[in-house]
């Protein structure tokens, strides 16, 4: 195990079996996920659980962006270092959290980056915001589309209960954005570029939704206590 | 079965009425207030809670209750709709009282705040400006085209405006989405008139095309 992951895989495998308590995980798609190198996972954001759950269940510790008030009180800053998270502030352009993206990239990490920016109020996959799109370009890394479904059911961002449900994660194939050398080629290449990663992630939900029989996931009351790759 | 995660009459909870600004039975706009549990609407009476998985149960007097996934009673109602004329709403805003730099081993991954004290007083929206009465102490005034990002965080909104540092608003009784959206629109209307161009964004930076 690599120094200063321990609390990490620790905190990982806490979080997948504290989550039996009220549900079960599957995971699809873990053979999408490179073993070696950097690369973005992006990911839709419906519940308060994404993070953690996707963290617990990628094979590939990744570093996060997490938003700058999570990390005020001192506990809780400890625990967001332990699994690798790094503030941004969402209300300006913040040039610091985007150095880290690009420096842990460098670094030969996985960074996660929620491109919607929040939670979403409904479950839908809302617009990108453009500055993670950006990042995405000037990365030039391959980007991991990471779709998680039924954390909406489970505790949606309108309400502060957990019920009982199915979460499932699908990591898609990794993509490439097409090169932009500078800012230019960036602004040029940013629609197309929104459009591939959300489509990508609509697409990926829209078959995760349909092979989970319908709207959102398995909600039933009965407990499942399943984790199953595949 | 449900693991509650925070008693459902403290201060600081997220709501009901931040997914629904109004009454699905009478369409009321910020009719809903706190029951137990559950959100009742001041307007027809008719009360909401949380079903099976991501479910809002209506139920409506005298009638048989409806359970429908949130994404529908959200869909039925539309999205947020602002009017012309100055709204208001209780509000508990939180100034930042501290901010540094976040370090690792040596390394700065970034920069954190936190915020001070609740200051209970009242927001009121008008065509160019926002304003926060404060219950003691003096007035602020925000012009509207001064607002550069309007971000929700959990159940609150944060306002960064030009030359100060981020507040955070907590709505008593309003809900945030429709908050978000009415002050969208206004900037949104503002720029236009400004001559600023249509607005593509309004996080991390209120920005245009």
């Amino acid at each position: 195990m690599r120094r200063g992951y321990l609390f990490y895989h620790l905190a990982a495998f806490l979080a997948r079996n504290l989550f039996r308590l009220v549900g079960s995980i599957e995971v699809h798609g873990l053979h999408h996920v490179p073993k070696t190198g950097p690369f973005l996972l992006l990911a839709n954001h419906e519940s308060i659980l994404d993070p953690i759950l996707i963290q617990a269940v990628c094979p590939r510790p990744v570093h996060t962006m997490a938003k700058s008030t999570q990390f005020a009180s001192p506990f809780m800053s400890w625990i967001m270092r332990q699994v690798k998270s790094f503030p941004v502030r969402r209300y300006q352009v913040d040039p610091q959290s985007v150095r880290m993206v690009l420096r842990r990239l460098e670094q030969g990490e996985p960074v996660g980056i929620y491109p919607e920016g929040e939670r979403s109020w409904d479950g839908r996959l809302q617009e990108p915001r453009r500055g993670t799109i950006r990042l995405a370009l000037r990365a030039g890394v391959p980007v991991v589309p990471c779709t998680i479904t039924g954390s909406y059911e489970v505790w949606p961002r309108w309400d502060r209960a957990i019920r009982r449900g199915t979460v499932r994660i699908d990591f898609g194939e990794p993509f490439l954005l097409p090169p932009a050398h500078d800012r230019s080629e960036r602004e040029a290449l940013l629609p197309a570029a929104a459009e591939r990663i959300m489509g990508t992630l609509a697409s990926q939900l829209e078959a995760a939704t349909a092979r989970s029989g319908g709207r959102g996931i398995n909600t039933s009351s009965t407990p499942v206590s399943t984790f199953e790759s595949t | 079965m449900a693991v509650p995660l925070a008693v459902h009459d403290g201060e600081d909870v997220v709501a009901i009425r931040d997914l629904l600004w109004a009454c699905p039975a009478c369409r009321s706009v910020e009719s809903l207030v706190r029951s137990g549990r559950a959100e009742q609407c001041a307007s027809c009476g008719a009360r909401l809670r949380r079903g099976r998985g991501a479910n809002i149960v209506l139920e409506v007097p005298g009638q048989t209750p409806v359970a429908r996934h949130a994404r529908e009673w959200a869909d039925l109602i539309g999205d947020p709709q602002d009017g012309e004329e100055d709204v208001s709403a209780r509000v508990s805003l939180r100034d930042v009282a501290r901010s540094w730099p976040l370090r690792e081993r040596g390394e700065l991954l970034g920069f954190v705040e936190r915020f001070g004290s609740d200051i209970p007083g009242l927001l009121i929206l008008t065509r160019d400006a926002i304003r926060f009465q404060p219950d003691t102490g003096p007035n602020r005034i925000w012009p509207i085209l001064d607002v550069t990002a309007v971000q929700p965080a959990s159940s609150k909104l944060q306002l960064k405006v030009r030359g100060s540092e981020v507040v955070t608003l907590r709505f008593v009784s309003g809900s945030v989405r429709l908050w978000e959206a009415r002050i969208q629109q206004r900037l949104r209307e503002a720029w236009r008139a400004a001559g600023w161009g249509e607005i593509v964004e309004f996080q991390p930076r209120v920005s245009a095309r």
